[in-house]
């Protein structure tokens, strides 16, 4: 198995020999993967399989889950983000999170993008602060839609243009790496493809790994896609093979719809 | 086709009437040659009328398979070896209908040749190019129906054969020509008539090629031997 990107592109996270245990159950086993910088890496596989839980493990989200025990490294610079001398809180500064569910705050428009660079007092005052507002929101593209409405509640927006907050709040904090976890399942298919376009353009500026249900998904938005089985890394490589010449048969029997 | 099903039961029994059509239509498309490389060696004109009528069944079932094509890739979205398995239908199927014209051509030749009337037609090679061609269609159609990438690989490299044929078919014919004026008409169609069963040796390759993809994923990467010498010809 291709567990190796391409020498030309710069890994940004690497992950080595991961496993994580919910109690006595083992739910990964073993997994090493190299993501590359500034690319999109799509998680793959049928329910269960525990993708969303190896992406939980790239911004330690597993730590909130009673009896759950993550081994193996995942290396990002010169830091293991299992290292105890890490900071939970600021590691998921520098890494993202984006939900299935738009979960904003039940304030303000600005608010719940200004929430962050406050409690980690990244704004020197308030127009530095605007002004990281401003930039966060024309990053996910949503500033033309709510420039002049900036102090209206979040919970009014579309589900669309909630999910767009949650990444504007996201990279407010100047992460390097984005956690999407299927950011479009509860989007209709216009604001699904807002958000796979505006994921090819934060691309450009970060390190996305989505996790995702629609292999047109990430056929669509992901030059690597990694597929799992069972709590194992099956096949990893470039999604154009991945979807045409999958290595692997059980790859083959999932992306044709043989497997649920 | 792959034993293991897929979720959805329609997606199966679309793949199946791809399948099921394209073998059909190289049924028809042997039939075809066949009925072609015998009537002009019977030069029976019931024969050969049957194939000129015959090849607008080869056009609608053409047509079906590319229909039913589109329509797959519309609704079902087919990934990998299902994608594949489609793409090669439509394509393989426009190579079996260009076959069924190629028949048909040789049988309207044929027919004019009959008319002509000359009674020593030059060579028997052509009898035996034509063999050699119709079983190449024949293996190529097995290959597909049981997936088998060495048999469409054996007939890909099978046409440097045929290509040997015609050239010294073309040959024989040229020195005939040049021997009998009264030759000129009837020489000039079995020309035709040879370079059409060489094309439809060079496209049995073609879905040779197109197995060889289904099945593997990859193009085949040797290069194909060739042997046909006729543009280099320049005299009896």
């Amino acid at each position: 198995m291709d567990t190796n990107t391409d020498s030309a592109n710069l890994v940004k996270i690497q992950a080595e020999n991961v496993n994580v245990f919910y109690g006595a159950k083992q739910a990964l086993n073993n997994v090493s993967i190299a993501i590359q910088d500034r690319s999109v890496t799509a998680f793959i596989g049928p329910s269960g399989c525990g993708k969303s839980t190896f992406l939980r493990c790239f911004n330690r989200m597993n730590d909130v889950i009673p009896n759950c025990r993550v081994e193996g490294s995942i290396i990002m610079g010169d830091v293991d983000v299992n290292s105890p001398q890490i900071d939970p809180v600021l590691l998921r500064a520098r890494i993202g999170m984006v939900f299935q569910k738009p979960n904003p705050f039940p304030k303000t428009i600005f608010e719940n993008v200004a929430y962050g660079p406050r409690i980690h007092g990244l704004a020197q005052n308030k127009t530095e602060l605007q002004d990281m507002v401003e930039d966060s929101l024309k990053k996910a593209g949503l500033w033309g839609e709510v420039a002049d409405r900036l102090n209206d509640q979040a919970t009014g927006l579309s589900g669309g243009q909630q999910q767009r907050l949650c990444i504007a709040r996201a990279i407010a904090v100047g992460p390097d790496v984005l956690l999407m976890d299927e950011p479009c399942s509860a989007l209709d298919p216009i604001a699904t493809s807002v958000i796979e376009e505006l994921i090819s353009e934060l691309q450009q500026r970060f390190t996305i790994l989505i996790v995702t249900h629609s292999m047109q998904q990430a056929a669509r938005v992901s030059q690597k896609t990694a597929y799992f089985h069972l709590g194992t890394l099956v096949e990893y490589g470039d999604t154009k093979d991945v979807f045409t010449r999958p290595q692997n048969e059980q790859t083959e029997a999932y992306i044709s719809g043989k497997i649920g | 086709m792959d034993t293991q099903k897929h979720i959805s039961s329609a997606f199966d029994q679309d793949l199946t009437i791809l399948n099921d059509s394209l073998q059909q239509l190289g049924q028809l498309a042997c039939q075809q040659l066949e009925g072609a490389i015998d009537g002009l060696a019977t030069q029976n004109e019931a024969a050969l009328d049957k194939v000129i009528k015959g090849d607008a069944a080869l056009d609608q079932l053409e047509a079906d398979i590319h229909e039913k094509a589109i329509e797959v890739i519309a609704i079902r979205s087919p990934r990998a070896k299902d994608l594949r398995h489609v793409l090669v239908a439509l394509k393989v199927a426009s190579i079996l209908e260009r076959m069924g014209d190629y028949s048909r051509n040789i049988a309207n030749r044929t027919k004019v040749i009959m008319t002509v009337g000359n009674e020593n037609i030059p060579g028997v090679n052509i009898g035996r190019m034509g063999q050699v061609t119709e079983q190449m269609v024949r293996d190529v159609m097995l290959s597909y129906k049981n997936r088998d990438a060495e048999l469409a690989l054996a007939v890909w490299r099978r046409d440097i054969e045929v290509d040997h044929m015609h050239t010294a078919f073309y040959k024989e014919v040229l020195a005939s020509m040049s021997r009998n004026p009264n030759m000129v008409a009837t020489g000039a169609h079995l020309l035709f008539i040879a370079k059409n069963i060489e094309r439809i040796g060079d496209y049995a390759t073609g879905i040779a090629e197109q197995v060889y993809f289904l099945v593997e994923g990859t193009m085949p990467e040797e290069s194909r031997p060739k042997a046909d010498k006729t543009s280099k010809v320049v005299g009896a």
